[in-house]
């Protein structure tokens, strides 16, 4: 069989690879962060200082990369002009081709439609941990409308936090990429995040957006060695993302 | 400002796209339903109407009609001229008189369907919730809940009931039941909220959210459905007693 041909891949095979998939993107926000740090280097930063509507744009309407939003949002009262500052597009990454739309969000704190973006998750973590982040997969109901990933780094000026840029990826865009290599793994395997919810999975009991409970995700996550009967647990290097593979997987038996 | 940081939801809502035929029925409908919940505050300017146009994904044309229609409630005032523009004008009995008059344009048998509709989707929401929603998701709900029962004013409240649900939705990992929700909430969202804000003086809906993030923080699927189940019926009880005051004018 053509099969046979294929090498089994291991848990930390495919977390390797998830790292890997994930470097392209935080590599597109490496580069978006320098131009948005060179940017406010003035002494007086304000909105107009800011330019990446077009770099946006050309991230959304790249094929190889299908985000589906990208953008900025600033801490607040780093600009003179605005306390509170996003600016982020979003575009369907399946359209041909994805027309960028300037998401409306509301940025004056008296308004009525103004929510406090530093509590959340894809701010607020990068803020405390000083670090990239990847929040998620969740109901995006105010962007993307889909279950998403919400990729996230900060932005710095004079060595203190200013704000982050960040990336959504649709989980369906991101599971294009893993289907194949999680195929080739005995037994079953699930791409999991810090709360233990499943990103995806080549079990049919476990879908994206199940959270497995039970797991010892903090050891995990602080590189303690923890067993666990069911799942053995590789980390993505350098993501808040691991691979879990099955110690009694269908596949054994062959 | 407890009330207003949280209010992106139901916001996102009042401005989102329309489905098929965007008519300026439809516009007015929705901006005045949010000025009636007080979503949109007294003397507050609305968006232009090229931003309106854009938002709502309408010709210019339909939103001036709208506006029009605005203006004949009292629900709008246009200014001309520099700082000129439209600016909200709230309906001093708190919208009573609007749902009343909506409730009378509805049967007995419509409401019962609506009720139904509502429990399938909050019901299994809040079902899904508890299977699915991580300590993150938790404390997000309690925030919203927190928000609904500290606000002081029937708008603050009303952001909270909105955005509690759709949280909770959010929270079942479901983007085909958080969207319901959100169409449900822009099309009957006035009705229950105001109805519900009538009848009831003493806050038992508040204590319902936290009834639902007990059960969802511990796990509890059926719990959550049961609970959450129940608040939509306690909320259509609200409902079709305030659709008896509209046919008989009585007050009890």
């Amino acid at each position: 069989m053509s099969a046979e041909a294929v090498a089994r891949l291991q848990g930390p095979d495919v977390a390797a690879l998830v790292s890997q998939l994930c470097a392209a993107f935080f590599g597109e926000l490496d580069a978006m962060a320098a131009e948005v740090e060179r940017e406010l280097s003035v002494p007086v930063p304000r909105r107009s200082d800011l330019a990446i509507e077009q770099r946006c744009h050309a991230l959304l309407t790249d094929p190889s990369l299908k985000v589906a939003g990208a953008g900025l949002v600033m801490a607040p009262d780093v600009l003179a002009d605005a306390a509170y500052w996003l600016e982020w597009w979003t575009a369907n990454p399946d359209a041909t081709p994805p027309e960028p739309r300037r998401l409306a969000a509301e940025t004056d704190p008296r308004a009525v439609g103004f929510r406090d973006y530093t509590h959340l998750p894809w701010y607020a973590v990068p803020r405390e941990t000083g670090s990239a982040h990847i929040t998620g997969p969740y109901i995006d109901y105010l962007c993307t409308d889909q279950q998403t990933l919400t990729l996230t780094r900060p932005v710095r000026r004079g060595g203190g936090f200013a704000g982050v840029v960040g990336f959504d990826l649709l989980v369906r865009t991101f599971e294009e990429q893993m289907f194949a290599p999680l195929g080739r793994v005995e037994g079953a395997c699930a791409v999991i995040n810090t709360a233990g919810r499943v990103v995806t999975s080549s079990d049919l009991q476990w879908v994206t957006g199940d959270l497995i409970r039970g797991l010892p995700v903090e050891q995990w996550w602080a590189g303690q060695p923890a067993s666990h009967d069911e799942w053995e647990y590789s980390g993505c290097p350098g993501l808040p993302l691991g691979v879990i593979t099955s110690r009694s997987g269908p596949g054994l038996a062959v | 400002m407890a009330d207003s940081s949280l209010a992106l939801g139901a916001y996102a809502a009042v401005f989102a796209p329309l489905e098929a035929q965007g008519r300026a029925e439809a516009v007015a409908r929705r901006l005045g339903e949010a000025i009636t919940l007080g979503l949109l505050p007294d003397g507050s300017p609305l968006p232009s109407e090229s931003d309106l146009a854009d938002r709502f994904g309408v010709a210019t044309v339909t939103v001036r009609e709208a506006l029009g229609a605005l203006r004949e409630d009292n629900l709008i005032r246009t200014r001309r001229g520099r700082g000129g523009g439209s600016f909200v004008c709230a309906p001093a009995d708190g919208g009573r008189r609007a749902l009343l008059a909506r409730l009378r344009r509805m049967g007995l048998g419509e409401l019962r369907d609506l009720a139904d509709h509502y429990t399938a989707i909050g019901a299994m929401a809040a079902q899904l919730a508890a299977l699915r929603a991580d300590a993150e998701d938790v404390r997000r709900l309690r925030e919203f809940d927190l928000a609904g029962r500290e606000s002081r004013t029937a708008a603050g409240r009303w952001r909270a009931e909105g955005n509690f649900h759709l949280e909770l939705a959010a929270s079942a990992q479901s983007a085909r039941l958080t969207r319901e929700e959100m169409a449900l909430q822009s099309e009957v969202g006035m009705l229950l909220w105001v109805s519900h804000a009538q009848a009831d003086q003493n806050g038992a809906s508040a204590h319902r959210h936290t009834e639902i993030v007990d059960f969802v923080a511990a796990g509890d699927a059926g719990g959550a459905r049961a609970s959450a189940e129940r608040h939509v019926q306690e909320m259509f009880e609200a409902v079709r007693t305030l659709h008896r005051q509209a046919w008989t004018g009585r007050t009890t």
